[in-house]
């Protein structure tokens, strides 16, 4: 047992302290949304001036020419970076496809870029290409535009709605788009915000899983997704719900925007493996 | 803690690690249990104590709600005896406080006098509930409380054997009735005295962990 003592303290002790166990760090979606708009942008062929600084400094490495032309920026990866000068910056990976309309197929590249974002407005102050990498092998071109838009408005619907006394949903509806939310009797986009804000909740947190895309028509989608939805209600207790988030989309000229929108509550994720049934 | 040094000869100055290492280890495997939205809500039924009750009656007590049926053979009254279990070990004031419903999913069969009787032999306090089959079917859908009948074949079992020691109003041994098998769900739902759900027990959840959860809702 002597011997044994140490080692049983320290697996138990690391075992709190490891990183290597730690929780994910959690997705900030208004930083992810930006970044999707920069490259959804991007993907149509032109510099995305409303999503710039002034003096932003924009290297563009992955064109021949260093100036955006129609292509796809298939992203992999988002990585926070540590920040000393009040930008927010991060580490992108991606898969850059570019369009030669007379040959759907090419060598993609692989690219590490660093972005820094400014702060609250998250406008791209520069971005930096730290690795283009030519593929050795032959790619089918696969468009990324919409997908990248679309994210972009995902993620931006889900921080409204963790923080609804911030910003109206109706700009990112269609005028006659359909709206359901999963409390009964809720069925206005402003009602709802309006309810979740009477909440008053001290925290609200959606994280959004199983995102798929699928097209339905050109230029319009349907994205399916859950949201696990954990808020601190006044009273400091915690509510969870799983929430089923189903949409209808539609992307023009560089806009997504929602022409269906339903979320219903789905059943409280269970023990399967606990809930024996007779 | 000096027993156990003693027995596993650890010197004094370790004490205070395995102290804190026993510490780690007995903290609650579970926090608080979070309040789950998009299940639950108000119902009524009819009691097995008579008259028909309202989920509401039981506001500020904490509900331990399981949907079963008295024919059941083996989940019902395994989860019934354990739920027991968990009452016995609650202090009277603690008892006071909880109230255990028991929703017949079986409404050809049960009524809420052989309810009341099956009840009684876990804990009289436990509350039967049952009605129309329409009603039970919007409870169950208002918890998300699967349920789906085997078979239409009637059975048998050791419960019912029991019932036929039971003497008819003519002093004869009554006939016993026959009920369906049913698959259902074996989840206690746990319900703040806001009637709001809280959480899961099975009959597998430790009888402490369940009485730790139970009293933080009190």
């Amino acid at each position: 047992m002597k011997p044994l003592l140490p080692l049983l303290l320290f697996m138990t002790l690391a075992g709190f302290s490891s990183p290597g166990i730690a929780a994910d760090e959690p997705v900030d979606y208004s930083l992810h949304g930006a970044i999707y708009a920069w490259y959804g942008q991007l993907d149509l062929g032109t510099t995305p001036e409303q999503l710039i600084t002034k003096d932003s400094q924009l290297d563009f490495a992955e064109y021949p020419q260093g100036k955006p032309t129609v292509g796809a920026h298939h992203i992999l990866s988002i990585e926070p970076l540590p920040s000393e000068d009040g930008l927010r910056r991060v580490e992108v990976t991606l898969e850059y496809l570019p369009w030669d309309p007379d040959n759907l197929e090419g060598n993609g590249h692989y690219l590490i870029q660093e972005l820094s974002l400014t702060q609250d407005t998250l406008l791209v102050r520069s971005s930096q290409t730290t690795l283009d990498e030519v593929d050795d092998f032959i790619s089918s071109y696969r468009e990324a535009s919409d997908h990248n838009l679309i994210r972009a408005l995902i993620y931006r619907w889900t921080q409204t709605l963790d923080n609804p006394g911030r910003n109206s949903l109706q700009a990112m509806l269609s005028a006659n788009a359909s709206f359901q939310s999963p409390e009964a009797g809720i069925d206005e986009p402003a009602a709802y915000l309006a309810w979740l804000q009477a909440r008053e909740d001290k925290q609200s947190r959606r994280v959004i899983k199983n995102l798929a895309i699928t097209p339905l028509a050109p230029q319009e989608y349907q994205a399916q997704f859950e949201y696990q939805w954990t808020a601190i209600n006044p009273q400091g207790e915690t509510e969870l719900a799983q929430v089923a988030v189903e949409l209808r989309l539609r992307v023009h000229n560089g806009i997504a925007i929602i022409t269906g929108y339903r979320e219903r509550y789905l059943p409280p994720v269970t023990d399967l493996g606990a809930e024996i049934r007779c | 803690m000096a027993y156990l040094t003693n027995r596993l000869n650890i010197k004094p100055r370790l004490s205070p690690l395995l102290f804190l290492l026993a510490a780690l280890l007995s903290a609650p495997s579970l926090a608080n249990m979070p309040i789950l939205k998009g299940i639950g809500g108000d119902f009524s039924l009819q009691s097995s104590k008579g008259g028909e009750v309202r989920l509401s009656d039981f506001k500020d007590k904490v509900v331990m709600m399981f949907f079963g049926y008295t024919n059941c053979a083996d989940i019902c009254p395994t989860t019934m005896a354990h739920i027991s279990q968990l009452v016995n070990k609650l202090s009277p004031e603690q008892r006071a406080r909880v109230q255990v419903l028991f929703i017949s999913i079986d409404s050809d069969y049960d009524t809420p006098t052989h309810l009341n009787k099956y009840l009684s032999y876990f804990d009289p306090s436990f509350i039967g509930l049952v009605d129309s089959r329409e009603k039970i079917d919007e409870v169950a859908a208002l918890y998300n409380a699967d349920y789906v009948k085997l078979a239409e074949e009637k059975v048998t079992t050791e419960y019912k054997k029991l019932s036929l020691e039971d003497k008819g109003a003519d002093g004869k041994k009554a006939q016993a009735q026959q009920g369906y098998l049913y698959s259902h769900t074996a989840k206690i739902f746990v319900l703040d005295g806001q009637s709001r759900v809280r959480g899961f027990f099975y009959t597998g959840t430790p009888l402490a962990e369940m009485q730790q959860q139970i009293e933080s809702l009190l």
